[in-house]
């Protein structure tokens, strides 16, 4: 086996090369996908932007949007989707302060999923 | 300027997604993958409805390519005319783009995507017919759109990550391919060897 492994490296040297290396980046990409996957798991939680909508904001942080809307005491309109920023601008606060608001809720549920 | 893209992807879903896959397929510098993935997150958390969603980036990138193809046939017809037909080394690079240029479309659309709008041109220069363009391009854009939403819908909640991830796999991918290629070229040069012995 190792005796015709080395004939065909001796033999087609590029070729045997060119194989091994894109194997071996093939390989490093697989574990480095696998790696990040398992990282995500642990660890999914996204910093709350503006972009952010309840919905996004509450699987990112494993608590369920319905509890988070509630707890900042915010209506879900149906249909219509609302970024932190547009809920930010009808209550005519900051979205900074929503952020902390938000921020805070989080970590009530959490502590009360305990 | 991506914060305030990304806050219309809630609202104006499918158009936004749309016109971005359209715009990108036509070479200008739109974050279409990021758009993906972050609509695939809001799918997941139930603001944008699946299929809409999936089928409004798709019909953009289609449009996009098929706008490129065009293009590529009315200018190869204006530069020919101009040229007088006799270059030997075009008409060969035509003749094979012609003849097995759906598996470069196929490829373009989403593992060297970078690559996309520029084969379109050329698929429409060189005559690669219009049906088998247009099949490639489709199935090539739906594996696109369906890895950047589906990676969005999987892994939302964090765009960095899903995004790192969606680098890593077109490179696992692409890695995988042209090793898969020389070993195959490997396997057929040892057999060559191997008939020529015996």
């Amino acid at each position: 086996m190792i005796q015709t492994l080395r004939s065909i490296w001796h033999r087609h040297p590029w070729l045997a090369l060119g194989f091994s290396l894109a194997s071996l980046l093939a390989l490093v990409f697989l574990g480095r996908f696998l790696w990040s996957v398992g990282y995500w798991m642990a660890h999914h939680e996204e910093p709350l932007r503006p972009w952010m909508t309840i919905g996004y904001v509450g699987r990112s942080w494993d608590v369920p949007p319905q509890d988070l809307a509630a707890m900042i005491g915010f209506d879900r309109p149906e249909g219509k989707p609302m970024t932190l920023t547009d809920i930010a601008r009808e209550r005519g606060i900051a979205v900074a302060d929503l952020i902390a608001e938000i921020e805070t809720a989080i970590a009530t549920a959490r502590a009360a999923q305990k | 300027m991506t914060d305030w893209l990304l806050g219309l992807v809630p609202q104006y879903g499918v158009w936004l997604l749309m016109v971005g896959t359209f715009l990108s397929c036509l070479a200008l510098p739109i974050p279409a993958s990021v758009l993906m993935l972050a609509a695939g997150g809001f799918v997941a958390a139930g603001d944008l409805a699946l299929m809409p969603t999936f089928g409004g980036a798709l019909a953009g990138a289609v449009a996009g390519d098929q706008l490129g193809y065009l293009g590529g046939r009315r200018g190869a017809h204006l530069a020919l005319a101009r040229a007088g037909r006799s270059n030997a080394t075009l008409d060969r690079a035509t003749a094979l783009l012609a003849r097995r240029g759906g598996l470069a479309v196929f490829f373009s659309r989403w593992l060297v995507s970078a690559l996309g709008p520029y084969v379109n041109l050329a698929a429409g220069a060189a005559g690669l017919g219009w049906p088998a363009f247009t099949l490639w391009a489709v199935l090539g854009e739906a594996v696109w759109v369906g890895l950047y939403t589906g990676l969005g819908y999987g892994f939302g909640g964090n765009l960095q990550a899903a995004s790192d991830m969606a680098v890593d796999l077109l490179g696992f991918a692409a890695a995988a391919a042209v090793a898969a290629g020389l070993g195959w070229w490997l396997l057929a040069v040892l057999r060559s060897e191997n008939g020529g012995r015996d």
